[in-house]
């Protein structure tokens, strides 16, 4: 009895040594180089712990380390692109302008027209019943081009929802005001909407007819300030009729208004509770997901340097 | 036999946490012995914590020559300030750098906005925040965003400027909790500066005082664009300055204060030192931690970039 006993706390002993030893080895084993274990922050000795980082960085960067190739990244963005629409049940589309650390030419992207035909087309190809989730990411561009894609998702007869993780300005703002629902941040903005004729504001142009006497102010300005009229008269038109559906038509005239009329300089920033203000449905926060499509960007690299300086 | 089994499972057990001890050794010995190499492997972009990762290119013996040498180097510094205050650390410094092509000016714009966004939604609500800020201005819209960021941010939210925060980057340090600067770093005025159609620039203050002083009959159609243009941005300057310093000081001085550093009463180069931010009511602590500057080292400091090496 004695005996037995005995034996099977040596054989318990054996066992546990082995036990751990092995352990060891596969810790050690776990732990090479080139694996970048202290990726995540580990306890010391929590063998578990580590087995789960080690999960984690191979799914988020390939078994290279350093810069993700082109294909990585587009594969990647593909793949959260394809969560979210599983996770939303819908179909996600996207206008992001930035400039990627592949891309040749020095400038900046904007809204163009072969954007609006890629994004018509993908709004045709959306079911009528499909919801869209339309994330954008831009600093306007093509007034005529944001035109049409905002056209496009009023038209579709499923909920649209825009989410606008950091900015969506100038003509950027109407394709959000197409929109049945608004997604953005606390500090995500908008900008007004007023029409930019040579890089000034039309109201501001046509407010000189007013300020100056006529035979003073040269042709080329007068014709300007008559372009300016028609443009600022279409956008108010514009903004009226995509505000038309949620909003009653004393609201959405003076909507149109405010973010038309020149009353506030073009690098205002329209926030969060200036848009739920005028009356439009927004939610606070964009998805978990549309954040992590960010993060297979690289920022800080490029400037961007339209719009008004303080230097 | 009592004692015997009892001898025995005090055995196994010291066996057992022998063996533990050795595991965390060895992993320790592992982490150790690879954190120069993950270092250098390490992006910039990388918010991890590492432990005791003292790398071998420290200041004084010799500075990395390669990017991702300097940026591990920079990281290694960063994390030492962050467990030192026990903040999450984000700066926003524009120097030049080792790859800077040459010509290129850094200064805010909205990729910087984006990044630094990215890092404040990445950080916990109640954790605190310290900002580094090292900029000659920049893009307003991109200033802004930022500065509503600080402002947002529910935990306490300290700007450093070791040298200098001008313009857009003065607009964010309004955003603050607290600002840490030294008696001989400085803040600018906030006032906007309108671009013309031709290029360069206008200050704001400066185009109303043409619209004041000349017959209107007699200036360009194009200065007086220019010049309402600068009345709407001044107005922007002013409300934004007026929300960000409010819950700081009661509104007519947060008025008066806005007035002061947006109208334009001053150059935009006018430095705004400890004593006068002091003044104006602001929450100023003298003093940088040392971890700081230590960071700026990570900088080619020349003023040109020493890609020679």
């Amino acid at each position: 009895m004695l005996g037995d006993i005995d034996t099977l706390l040596a054989l318990g002993i054996v066992t546990a040594v082995f036990l751990n030893a092995f352990t060891s080895l596969y810790v050690v084993r776990r732990l090479q180089p080139g694996q970048s274990p202290s990726k995540e922050e580990e306890e010391t000795g929590e063998d578990e712990d580590e087995d789960e980082d080690e999960d984690e960085d191979e799914d988020e960067e390939s078994s290279e380390p350093g810069i993700p190739t082109k294909e990585q990244v587009l594969a990647r963005r593909a793949q959260l692109i394809r969560e979210l629409e599983q996770e939303r049940g819908s179909r996600v589309l996207q206008l992001i302008h930035r400039k990627e650390p592949w891309s040749a030419s020095d400038e900046e992207p904007e809204i163009v027209l072969e954007d609006s035909e890629v994004i018509l087309q993908q709004v045709r190809e959306t079911p009528r019943d499909k919801p869209i989730d339309f994330i954008i990411h831009t600093e306007g561009g093509l007034a005529f081009a944001a035109d049409l894609i905002a056209m496009a998702l009023k038209y579709h007869p499923a909920k649209v929802t825009v989410m606008i993780p950091f900015y969506a300005m100038s003509d950027g703002t109407y394709i959000v005001l197409a929109a049945d629902e608004i997604m953005m941040e606390k500090c995500s903005i908008l900008a007004p909407c007023e029409p930019i004729v040579d890089d000034m504001q039309a109201n501001l142009v046509m407010g000189i007819l007013k300020r100056k006497p006529i035979e003073t102010i040269s042709d080329g300005t007068i014709l300007l300030a008559e372009a300016a009229r028609m443009d600022t008269d279409n956008a108010r038109q514009f903004v009226k009729w995509l505000l038309a559906d949620k909003m009653g038509e004393d609201q959405s005239t003076q909507v149109a208004g405010f973010l038309t009329g020149g009353f506030m300089a073009s690098s205002t920033p329209i926030t969060l509770d200036v848009v739920r203000a005028i009356g439009l449905n927004v939610v606070e926060g964009v998805p978990e997901k549309v954040l992590q499509l960010f993060e297979t960007i690289q920022f800080g690299g490029g400037k961007v340097n339209l719009g008004k300086e303080y230097r | 036999m009592d004692a015997s089994e009892l001898l025995l499972g005090i055995g196994l057990i010291a066996v057992s946490a022998l063996n533990s001890f050795t595991v965390i050794y060895l992993v320790h010995q592992r982490k150790n012995s690879s954190v120069t190499r993950e270092h250098l492997e390490e992006d910039e972009e990388g918010d991890t914590d590492e432990e005791e990762g003292q790398p071998e290119a420290s200041p004084g013996t010799e500075r990395p020559t390669t990017k991702t040498g300097i940026l591990a180097w920079r990281q290694s510094i960063i994390e030492d300030l962050e467990r030192e205050r026990g903040t999450k650390v984000i700066t926003m410094i524009h120097k030049k750098e080792l790859w800077t092509e040459p010509g290129e000016d850094s200064e805010i714009g909205i990729e910087d906005t984006v990044k630094v966004l990215m890092e404040f939604q990445k950080t916990p609500k109640d954790k605190p925040i310290d900002m580094i800020i090292h900029t000659p201005g920049g893009y307003a819209v991109a200033a802004q965003m930022m500065a509503m960021a600080i402002k947002f941010h529910p935990a306490k939210v300290t700007v450093m400027v070791p040298f200098y925060a001008m313009s857009g980057g003065s607009l964010m340090s309004l955003a603050a909790g607290e600002i840490r600067m030294e008696k001989y770093s400085v803040l600018g005025p906030v006032d906007p500066q309108i671009p013309t159609p031709g290029g360069g620039m206008h200050p704001a203050g400066a185009l109303a005082t043409l619209m004041k002083t000349k017959p209107i009959q007699t200036i360009s159609d194009k200065m007086v664009i220019l010049a309402e243009t600068g009345n709407l941005e001044v107005e922007n300057a002013k409300a934004f300055v007026m929300w960000l310093l409010e819950g700081k000081m009661d509104k007519q001085q947060a008025e008066s204060v806005a007035d002061f550093l947006a109208r334009g009463y001053m150059s935009h180069a006018t430095p705004i030192t400890l004593d006068v931010a002091r003044s104006l009511g602001l929450n100023v602590v003298e003093g940088v931690p040392d971890k700081v500057y230590e960071l700026f080292k990570t900088f080619a400091f020349t003023g040109q970039s020493y890609k020679g090496h």
